[in-house]
Order: structure tokens, then sequence, then C-alpha cells
């Protein structure tokens, strides 16, 4: 009799993975053989205290509380508004920024229209025969501060 | 009572209310497989925190929550898994913590309490391929789909790998097993 089939066929029967036909089988097999029946009630009494053991021990979460507080520290789901609110640093940042983009751009154009006023109208003529029209570049240099003599030394 | 499912689905849409109600419902069962996998209290306890974080995280990777619970158990096994890979590769008998070994309060005679002891020693003894299967199964009863889907692995294999197991603690037990009879 092959005891180690008849084994595997049991712990299917103690999760109730087994058909009726197979049932009476294994029943009439533990019948039979001392061997299998051990095996079989000695797991039939630790499933029981596993449940118990469940019991007794799930006490110890019993004063855990959701980690709801961390939430707000995760960075995959920030509400939108504290979104935006981490985001203005670059805001402060760009608004300034393009604010003097837009000042130098129109100082450079009132600079060049006052002192080459037919600058706008000979790139168009370039244009239209066929060449290349000339290109600005508008640059700016960083700021220099010149201390008299025997500042900051 | 609101099902797994609708509060997995209310979890899904950020819904922290729905989060805390399954935080309510699955701490105990999360701390009891946490304890008997880990060994130790105070690692069963980070484990319940941590998972819940991670299900917090990951709500948006939940694409069945009808299937919540192998869900949550496969982010629990896995933070057990990486536990043991970064500190201990198994829990010895004899280094297995107190809490542990424990044998119960005494509610339904001696037999009942060795019984207890007897497992919690054996289930400590146990590979862990072998132990999560035996805890999922007979303290979280899951079923053998449930099973599969938090161990990574198909119907056929839990079966195998479960039967395995029961011979294994069974082993474990039998010199304690013949003195009783």
């Amino acid at each position: 009799m092959d005891c180690n089939a008849k084994q595997e066929q049991l712990s299917l029967l103690l999760d109730g993975e087994t058909a009726a036909l197979e049932q009476a089988d294994l029943f009439a097999h533990l019948g039979a053989c001392a061997d299998c029946r051990d095996w079989f009630d000695t797991l039939a009494r630790l499933r029981g205290a596993a449940r118990r053991d469940r019991e007794e021990i799930a006490g110890g979460a019993d004063d855990l509380r959701p980690p709801l507080p961390s939430l707000s520290a995760l960075p995959s789901r920030r509400p939108a508004a504290q979104r935006i609110r981490g985001a203005g640093w670059t805001w402060r940042l760009r608004v300034p920024l393009a604010a003097a983009l837009a000042f130098a751009l129109l100082a450079a154009g009132a600079l060049l229209g006052a002192r080459w006023p037919l600058l706008a109208e000979g790139a168009g003529a370039i244009a239209a025969r066929g060449g290349r029209a000339p290109v600005v570049v508008i640059c700016s240099l960083p700021d220099v501060t010149v201390f008299p003599q025997g500042v900051g030394q | 009572m609101t099902s797994d499912c609708d509060l997995a689905v209310a979890l899904r849409r950020g819904d922290e209310r729905a989060f805390a109600s399954l935080f309510e419902r699955y701490r105990r069962p999360l701390y009891a497989f946490g304890l008997r996998m880990l060994g130790e209290s105070h690692a069963a306890r980070d484990l319940v925190q941590d998972v819940f974080l991670r299900v917090w995280e990951r709500r948006d990777q939940l694409d069945r929550p009808e299937s919540f619970r192998s869900w949550l158990f496969a982010i629990a096994r896995n933070r057990c898994l990486s536990d043991f890979r970064r500190s201990r590769p198994s829990i010895a008998l004899e280094d297995a913590p107190q809490d542990a070994l424990a044998v119960a309060a005494n509610d339904g005679g001696p037999e009942r309490d060795q019984d207890l002891a007897l497992l919690r020693r054996a289930l400590a003894r146990l590979k862990v391929d072998y132990r999560e299967v035996l805890i999922l199964r007979e303290y979280q009863e899951l079923t053998y789909a449930e099973i599969a889907v938090a161990t990574d692995s198909t119907q056929s294999a839990v079966k195998s790998r479960l039967f395995k197991a029961r011979r294994a603690l069974h082993e474990t037990l039998k010199p304690a097993s013949s003195q009783r009879r």
C-alpha cells in the first residue's frame, strides 16, 4: 500500500479539496492503516492548535493604529493643493526671470529701432532676394561691482 | 459589513477611511502571520505598519480589488522574505524568541497546551517555504488559489508544497507524538 500517495490525498482531504468518491476511499484506508490515521489525526489536531494560537497571539496588534499621519509624507500621492505649495519656490524663480527677459527684449527692440530704423526693412529685402536675414543675438553681461580702492580689503 | 472588495475599490480612489477600515480588519491576522513567520513581537508589529504603508503607496497597483486579501499577504510575505535576506537566514529552535515558543494559557487541559507548544516549536524549525504555506493555510485560512497569488505560485505547486510542509511538520513532531501514545 502506497501510504505516501494516500497522505498526499489526505492533505487535500484536510483542506476539503477531494471529491466524494475519493473521500470514501480515503476513509476506508484510514480505517485500515494506523500510520496514516496517526498522520491525519496529528495534522487535524494541529489545525485546531493553529486556530487557537491565532486567536491568542493576535491581541498583540490591538493597540496598533493605521499609519495615517505618515500619509502626508508619502511622495506618490500628495493632495493637489500641497503639490502647488511644494512647487512654490520654482514659481518664485520663474516669474521674475520671465519679467526680466521680457523687459530685456523690449529694451533691445526699442534700442535697435532707434539706431537702425531701416534694419527691419533691409532684412525683408534680403529675404526677398533669397538671401539670409541678419540674426540679432541679444546677450547680457553679469553685473560687475567695482569697489573703490581699499574697500573690502 | 462592507466587503473587502468595496473597501479596496474605495482605497484605490484614495479613501483614507476605507484604508483605516481595512487596517482594522487585517491588523490582527497580519500580526499573527508576522509573529509566526518572524518569531518576534516587535518585528511583527513593524511588519503590520510597513505592509499597510505599502498598501497605501501601491494602491494604484491593486488591479483586482476582489483579491485584496491575497494581495495584502503577498506584500506581507515579500516583506518577510526581504527581512530574512537582510538579517536572519533562519530561526533555529534554540534561538527562537520566547514570543514564538511561549506556551498558551491553560484554557483546555495540558494536552491542548502541549499541542500549541509543539506547533510553535515545529513552525519555528521549518524552512521558510514550508512555514509560509502552513501559516497562510492553517492560521489565515486562505484558499489554494489565494495562497498561489500570495506566494507568486500555482495552485498545483501550493498543493504539493502544503503536503511536503505537513510531512515535514509531522516528522518534526514524531518523537513527541510517539511519546504521547
